[in-house]
């Protein structure tokens, strides 16, 4: 495993990610590269370096909005701690498993966001998006993810 | 496969360490808004500074090759506006003569750039090229030659953040355009963005307001001008009960549509922009102005 390549790897999915958000202006048809990168990261390092990964890029695309911050640090947060209990359930990663592993955890954070964003009372039409649009944001992000992942291992090597 | 968390009591201290991190961002969530208001600045003033510097360049860009006439249009109503403001001023300064009252700011409003930042939490707001030292502050208005778009939230030095109509936190105190009906309007969420509407709560249960009247702010939150349109109503809350009616409202501007749009250089309260959007001044209620539009919290 080479961590300093890596931790360059997943800096360059954040700033592209800030890139095709917040310069371009994309919004929803890019891919959540935030997600992906605190995901790949957990299969890779210790809790408390993915909780601190969540807190910081989470804190930067909270403070875009005007509400308190928070939701997104807490949302990416939770799915990196699952996503390092994956690591004693599945060992290896394969195309397949990525896929399956970057969707389900995306679709997770977009959920706990949502549900954060909302407060004690939520809306009633908050679980709409969650079951239409979500779902298909998370498999964009995953197939994405997996593509840039493949892309890192054929240029770092395959034990990157 | 490595070892990522060394001994077994390492991985508990590891673990209650990032619970702690989480319990960290949960309590800036919860806490109050002063809590998050320096970090967010430092991550404008540092991380986000040259992200946001694309942004207003492709927007630029993009404004640059859309359609002359189209631009003109829009540049040659928004100067409409703001000559029409200039008379309001005019007549104002003339009054505070008679009164010998001191003189106020020239300039009411600024024409600016509305940038949507396309981040997950930016949903409903927007940024504005003109902050603090142009003279915007929290709680200014920003609408467009068709009418309201929303308020301003946050001030930095020259940009500003803002949330639009569809934003949760919105509210503006609205009326039918002759002044008969007022009531409280806010977001009414749809299934999905693009289904979002309006809703005027609060109209006494007598009044009939047809489909199609014109709604536009009332002025009396001493946020929002009187007189900017809001949009036409649509129907009837079907779901209202008890002695208050809610209305519907198909609002005159979709914010991801706006491009250009007038800042107010303070909150605007007082002002009546009525005959600017070519509508019949309302006569003015006699109860005292009510504090009802979108707040600074």
């Amino acid at each position: 495993m080479r961590p300093v390549a890596f931790g360059v790897f997943v800096a360059l999915l954040v700033l592209l990610d800030l890139m095709l958000h917040t310069g371009l202006g994309m919004g929803g048809v890019a891919p959540d590269l935030l997600a992906v990168a605190v995901l790949l990261t957990a299969r890779r390092t210790t809790a408390v370096k993915v909780a601190v990964l969540a807190l910081a890029i989470g804190l930067i695309d909270d403070a875009m909005g005007v509400g308190n911050l928070g939701a997104r640090s807490l949302g990416l947060g939770l799915a990196g701690l699952a996503g390092t209990w994956t690591r004693q359930l599945v060992e290896g990663e394969s195309p397949l498993f990525i896929v399956l592993y970057l969707f389900l955890g995306t679709w997770l954070a977009d959920a706990a966001v949502a549900v954060l964003r909302q407060g004690p009372a939520p809306d009633q039409q908050l679980w709409l998006p969650l079951v239409t649009t979500a779902p298909i944001a998370a498999a964009w992000s995953a197939l994405a993810g997996t593509v840039a992942l493949t892309m890192f291992r054929i240029i770092a090597g395959r034990d990157a | 496969m490595p070892d990522f968390g060394g001994t077994r009591r390492k991985r508990r201290r590891d673990t209650a360490l990032a619970i702690g991190i989480l319990l960290f961002a949960f309590f800036l969530l919860f806490g109050p808004a002063s809590w998050s208001r320096p970090i967010r600045e430092s991550v404008f003033a540092t991380v986000m500074r040259p992200f946001v510097a694309v942004r207003g360049w492709v927007a630029e860009r993009r404004s640059e090759r859309e359609d002359l006439v189209v631009v003109r249009a829009q540049r040659d109503s928004l100067a409409a506006v703001a000559a029409a403001q200039a008379v309001l001023g005019e007549e104002n300064a003339r009054l505070r003569g008679l009164l010998g009252l001191g003189e106020r700011a020239g300039r009411l409003y600024r024409p600016a750039q509305m940038l949507r930042l396309g981040a997950n939490a930016a949903e409903g707001t927007f940024l504005l090229d003109l902050g603090e030292e142009e003279g915007v502050a929290v709680g200014s208005p920003v609408f467009t030659v068709g009418g309201l778009v929303g308020v301003v939230r946050e001030v930095y030095a020259h940009t500003s953040q803002a949330i639009d109509w569809t934003h949760p936190d919105f509210r503006v105190s609205g009326m039918t355009a002759d002044g008969r009906v007022y009531g409280l309007i806010g977001p009414r969420r749809g299934g999905f963005r693009e289904e979002d509407l309006l809703l005027m709560a609060g109209a006494p249960f007598h009044s009939d307001v047809r489909p199609g009247t014109r709604i536009v702010t009332s002025g009396r939150g001493e946020i929002f001008p009187r007189g900017i349109p809001i949009g036409e109503i649509a129907n009837i809350e079907s779901a209202d009960t008890g002695w208050r009616k809610s209305y519907v409202i198909r609002p005159s501007v979709r914010p991801e549509a706006a491009a250009q749009v007038l800042v107010g250089l303070a909150t605007s309260g007082g002002t009546d922009l009525s005959v600017a959007f070519e509508l019949e001044p309302a006569a003015r209620e006699p109860t005292p102005p009510v504090p009802t539009d979108s707040l600074p919290q």
